[in-house]
């Protein structure tokens, strides 16, 4: 059989033949990876997060190329090396919002037309979480063809999983406070609440205990004790202001205890 | 545990039912002159209320029974018209395996015949769970869609939504969603170690027991969180190596009269017999002993952590 050679053909067994002599010397020169990493994390602002609104997060995906090598953003047609492409696998209740942001190319002074990133670039997207999202990482898939001046490397492809917080923690800041302020230790003149009864695993709820119309703190804990704390803030406003306090006590005015193990 | 104020029999008086470590809820019956002494609550065929293990008054131990055909221990309890039948049924915690289970009142509201057996409640169709147990129920609207919501808190620390999307009659929970994120130490000890300022911790930490409540009067629900954290001393002392040594012997010391009262009391089941043992002079010997080795230990301040149980608010922005 006679086989018709062209220019451009020639060209791709050129680099055929010189990713047949290369690859074995690339992958001992460079990591697992060869000269490409990628690097996915799951970012926000604060003014993306409004409370009963459906929290958007920006998947951001680095590339890091090593120095001397490039990725190719666009070829032209009929090049024999492959663009970069970015595949995304979504979670259930996790969707994308918009289209994948790409970072900005480089025309490539080698080959006109040619655009190529070279450094460390970012590609983003914007992912929407629904309130059914309950835990799940997406999975972005960069596949490329990675090349120097010499050389170029096999296309292939690295895939990263990331994490999407819940929605607890709805600013990816690690933070878990999102829905409130900071924890205050309810404190009794000066002093945490608790620190004269010591009750073990204290459990607080609020009600009218004695019937008087207002709100008091009543406290329970493991040894089946009651304590009640009054609220001495009488203003119907801010926060309550407790006093120190006494044991619940039955009808013959002695302390109840619940527990009798 | 837990206490919640309801009427539990429409007799128009609060009554405060409350969760206990004997397994057993309690109701505490109100009237115009006060409160009664607390009583166990029980089913329509006059036996306790319980999950399964309970501490058995009768022997006074440790016991279980599958009567209610699940297991688990219950020390938290919430009262909730389930069904919107008009009564109040009840919420089960359990302490052990960190189940929700519901006991429906299949009476009335005037006069309460709670079902014999407990059904677990499902989240996204499988059984809650709360990771690590000691399973805190309350129940509070929380979205304001007029359907009853759990929120649960538990030993690690966390404050778990279930949200239903049933309808009145028939109640059904969304998977959890953490409101609270429990706190991770180092050790993911059973009370967490958490960060301190000002020799007080800065986070709840273990064993959360929530209650829902608009605090500060600004129209949103906050948790009230009662928990327990240990945290490092602000003045904890180095020890010298002559202290270590010391500190050695008094724990070498230590394991030896634990030992041996140990061994006192083992195979001593019953209360009068092991009176009995507490009474002896042998045993006063050893009781004065570990008090004294207690004494040695605590001058050198070994612990460098600090613990205790506190209420928390957790402020809703």
């Amino acid at each position: 059989m006679k086989m018709r050679i062209s220019g451009l053909d020639c060209w791709s067994i050129a680099i055929v033949i010189l990713i047949c002599l290369t690859t074995a010397i690339s992958n001992a020169q460079n990591s697992v990876n060869g000269p490409v990493k990628i690097s996915g994390k799951c970012v926000t602002t604060k003014s993306d997060i409004s409370e009963g609104q459906t929290p958007t997060f920006t998947i951001n995906v680095d590339v890091q190329v090593d120095d001397g090598w490039h990725i190719y953003d666009v070829v032209p047609k009929g090049t024999p090396v492959s663009e970069t492409t970015v595949s995304i696998k979504y979670p259930n209740g996790v969707v994308a919002v918009g289209d994948l942001e790409r970072p900005f190319s480089l025309p490539y002074i080698e080959k006109p037309g040619t655009k190529i990133f070279q450094g460390t670039v970012s590609f983003s997207q914007k992912v929407k979480v629904s309130e059914s999202f309950d835990s799940g990482k997406v999975k972005v898939t960069l596949k490329y063809q990675v090349c120097n001046v010499d050389r170029c490397q096999p296309p292939t492809e690295q895939t990263v999983s990331v994490a999407i917080p819940k929605l607890d923690d709805k600013d990816a800041d690690g933070n878990d406070f999102d829905l409130f302020a900071t924890p205050e230790l309810l404190m009794v003149a000066g002093k945490p609440l608790n620190s004269a009864a010591k009750q073990m695993y204290p459990s607080p709820a609020i009600f009218d205990v004695d019937n008087d119309g207002k709100m008091e703190l009543v406290v329970g804990d493991i040894f089946g004790s009651l304590n009640i704390y009054e609220n001495q803030n009488l203003s119907g406003q801010g926060d309550p202001v407790w006093s120190e306090y006494t044991p619940l006590k039955s009808i013959d005015n002695k302390p109840i205890k619940v527990s009798n193990w | 545990m837990s206490s919640q104020l309801v009427d539990i029999n429409a007799d128009n008086k609060k009554d405060i039912l409350v969760g206990s470590f004997s397994g057993v809820p309690h109701i505490i019956m109100g009237d115009e002159k006060g409160y009664a002494v607390p009583e166990a609550m029980k089913d329509s065929s006059g036996e306790t209320i319980l999950i399964a293990n309970f501490w058995n008054t009768k022997d006074s131990k440790w016991d279980k029974t599958d009567r209610a055909k699940s297991k688990g221990h219950c020390t938290s309890v919430a009262a909730v018209d389930w069904d919107s039948d008009g009564d109040l049924d009840l919420i089960l915690g359990d302490y052990y395996g960190g189940a929700l289970f519901v006991r429906m009142n299949e009476g009335s509201d005037s006069e309460p015949k709670y079902a014999t057996e407990n059904a677990a409640i499902l989240a996204a169709g499988k059984p809650i769970v709360i990771d690590k147990g000691l399973a805190a129920p309350r129940v509070v609207d929380w979205n304001g869609d007029g359907l009853f919501d759990i929120i649960c808190g538990g030993a690690k620390g966390g404050a778990f939504l279930y949200l239903n999307n049933g309808n009145k009659s028939e109640p059904k929970f969304q998977a959890a969603q953490t409101l609270i994120k429990p706190y991770e130490d180092k050790k993911n000890s059973y009370v967490k170690l958490v960060p301190s300022k000002n020799d007080l911790p800065t986070m709840a930490g273990s064993s959360f027991h929530i209650e829902p409540v608009d605090y500060d009067n600004d129209g949103d629900l906050d948790l009230l969180v009662g928990a327990r954290c240990s945290w490092k001393k602000a003045d904890a002392p180095k020890l010298s190596d002559e202290d270590k040594a010391e500190l050695e012997k008094i724990d070498a010391e230590w394991k030896v009269v634990i030992a041996d009262y140990s061994a006192m009391l083992n195979g001593v089941a019953k209360k009068e017999d092991q009176k009995k043992v507490m009474e002896s002079k042998e045993f006063k010997a050893l009781s004065k002993k570990l008090t004294d080795l207690s004494h040695k230990k605590s001058k050198y301040n070994v612990n460098p952590n600090k613990s205790g149980d506190f209420v928390w608010l957790y402020r809703r922005k």
